[in-house]
C-alpha cells in the first residue's frame, strides 16, 4: 500500500469512528436525555436549570469523543457536579417556585379549590421532604424511582454495590419521616 | 432467622444477586411475616415514587442535532480567536521591529520618553484565552501525569482522593486552557491565577503533578508524597507561591 493509500484508509477510519461516536451519541440522548432531565428538575425543582443542567451534561459527553465505560453513571456524576457548581441555584429556585405556584394557579380550572389547594401542599411537603435529605439519599431515591438498576447507581454515587439496597431503605425511611413529620406539623 | 434488610430491599426492587441471595427467595416461600415485610416495603415504595412524580414539570423538548452543534462550535471556537491573536501579535511586532518604522518613535512620545533612552523591548508574552470548558475528565492510565505548564502568582491546587473511577480537573477561574493525551494532562496556565480542584482516584496505580519541571505530589499505590502539598481537611493543597 502507498503512503498515499494508507493515508486515505486512515482518514476513512477517523471519519467512521466520528460517524459511529455521532450515532452511538444520538442513541443514548434520546434515551437518557429525559432520565438525566428529571433527575435534575426533582433535584433541583427549577425546570430552566435543570434543562440547562442536562444539556450541558451532554454537551460534555460529545466533547469527550469516546463513550464512557458506564454511559448513564457518567452522565449521573457529571450532571451532579454541575448541579452542585451551580452558585445560584437556591435563588433561582425559590423564584421559579413562587412563578410555578401562580403559574398552577392559573391551570387549574378543572379541579375544585379544594383539590388545588391539595395537590399544591402534597407538591411543597414532597419538596421540602426531599430537600431536607442528604444528598445522597435523594439521590439514590430519585434515579431508583426512574429505573436506574442498583449498578448504575452504585457507579454514579460511588458507593458499593452490596449495600444500595440498605441505603435505599434508609433513604425511603428518611423520605417518609420527614413529609410526615411536615404533615403533621401544619 | 429472617431476610435482612438489604436483603428485604432487594426483593422489593428485584435486584437479587446470585448465591448468597438465593436462600432470601427460598425463605420467603416459607415464611409468611417476611412475605408480608416485603408487600408492605413494596406499597411503601409506590407510595413513595408516585409523591415524588408531583414533583415533575413538563419536559422541554429537545434533540441531539442542537447539542452536537453546541459541542462542535465550543471545540472549534478558539482556534479563529487563538488564530487571529497569533497573526496580530505577529504583525504589530514586524510593524514594531521594521527598520525605519516611526512605531518605537510613536510609542515613547505617547510614553513621555525620551527617544535616546533604551527603550525596553516588549517581552513577547501569549494572552492566555478564556477557557473552552472549565475543566476536564479523563481515564485513569496507569502512570498519569497532570503538568502545569507554569507556575501562577497567586492560587492554588486542591487534590482530593475519591471512589469515582476517572481524573476530574477544574479550574475555578479564567485563564487555563487543557489538552489531553493518553498518559498526560496538561494546563497551560500561563497568565492565570485560578484555583484548581483535581480529584483522583483512590485505586490509581501512579499519578504526579507537576508544575513546570518541578514534581510536586505523587500519589503512588496507598503512598502519597509532596513537599509542597499540605493536608488540610482531606484536601492536599498545594500553594503556587509556595513553587519557585
Amino acid at each position: 500500500m502507498t503512503l498515499q493509500q494508507n493515508s486515505v484508509v486512515q482518514s476513512r477510519r477517523v471519519a467512521e469512528r466520528a460517524q459511529s461516536f455521532d450515532d452511538e451519541f444520538a442513541a443514548l440522548f434520546k434515551v437518557q436525555y429525559p432520565r438525566i432531565y428529571r433527575y435534575l428538575d426533582r433535584m433541583s425543582g427549577d425546570p430552566d436549570a435543570a434543562e440547562d443542567l442536562a444539556q450541558e451534561t451532554f454537551v460534555r459527553l460529545y466533547q469527550r469523543r469516546s463513550m464512557p465505560d458506564e454511559p448513564s453513571a457518567w452522565l449521573i456524576s457529571v450532571g451532579l457536579n454541575l448541579l452542585r457548581n451551580m452558585a445560584s441555584s437556591t435563588r433561582r429556585r425559590i423564584e421559579l417556585l413562587e412563578s410555578n405556584r401562580s403559574e398552577h394557579d392559573s391551570s387549574t380550572g378543572f379541579e375544585s379549590a379544594e383539590d388545588a389547594t391539595q395537590t399544591h401542599e402534597t407538591q411543597a411537603r414532597v419538596r421540602r421532604a426531599i430537600d431536607s435529605m442528604d444528598e445522597r439519599d435523594k439521590s439514590l431515591l430519585l434515579l431508583r424511582a426512574d429505573g436506574y438498576s442498583y449498578k448504575e447507581l452504585a457507579a454514579a454515587l460511588h458507593l458499593n454495590v452490596a449495600s444500595i439496597g440498605t441505603l435505599m431503605a434508609r433513604a425511603q425511611r428518611s423520605f417518609r419521616s420527614i413529609y410526615e413529620e411536615s404533615g403533621h406539623a401544619r | 432467622m429472617h431476610v435482612d434488610e438489604e436483603q428485604l430491599q432487594r426483593l422489593v426492587d428485584d435486584e437479587l444477586g446470585e448465591a448468597p441471595d438465593d436462600w432470601a427467595t427460598e425463605h420467603l416461600l416459607h415464611c409468611e411475616p417476611c412475605r408480608e415485610r416485603v408487600e408492605r416495603a413494596r406499597r411503601d415504595q409506590r407510595e413513595i415514587f408516585i409523591l415524588l412524580g408531583s414533583l415533575d414539570h413538563p419536559r422541554p423538548k429537545f434533540d441531539s442535532a442542537t447539542i452536537v452543534a453546541r459541542g462542535r462550535r465550543r471545540n472549534s471556537a478558539w482556534i479563529p480567536k487563538a488564530a487571529g491573536f497569533v497573526v496580530a501579535a505577529v504583525l504589530a511586532g514586524a510593524a514594531y521591529a521594521a527598520p525605519g518604522s516611526p512605531l518605537p518613535s510613536l510609542a515613547a512620545k505617547i510614553l513621555g520618553r525620551n527617544q535616546d533612552m533604551p527603550v525596553r523591548i516588549p517581552v513577547a508574552r501569549t494572552t492566555t484565552l478564556p477557557a473552552p470548558v472549565s475543566g476536564l475528565t479523563v481515564a485513569t492510565a496507569n502512570r498519569m501525569s497532570i503538568v502545569f505548564a507554569a507556575t501562577q502568582s497567586d492560587g492554588a491546587i486542591r487534590v482530593t482522593l475519591g471512589d469515582g473511577h476517572e481524573i476530574e480537573l477544574r479550574a475555578l477561574g479564567p485563564g487555563a486552557s487543557f489538552s489531553s493525551s493518553e498518559a498526560e494532562l496538561t494546563v497551560d496556565n500561563s497568565g492565570s491565577s485560578a484555583d484548581y480542584e483535581i480529584a483522583i482516584p483512590k485505586d490509581a496505580p501512579r499519578v504526579e503533578i507537576r508544575i513546570g519541571a518541578r514534581r510536586v505530589f505523587l500519589k503512588e499505590g496507598d503512598r502519597i508524597l509532596g513537599e509542597h502539598a499540605e493536608l488540610n481537611g482531606g484536601q492536599y493543597v498545594i500553594t503556587f507561591a509556595g513553587i519557585h
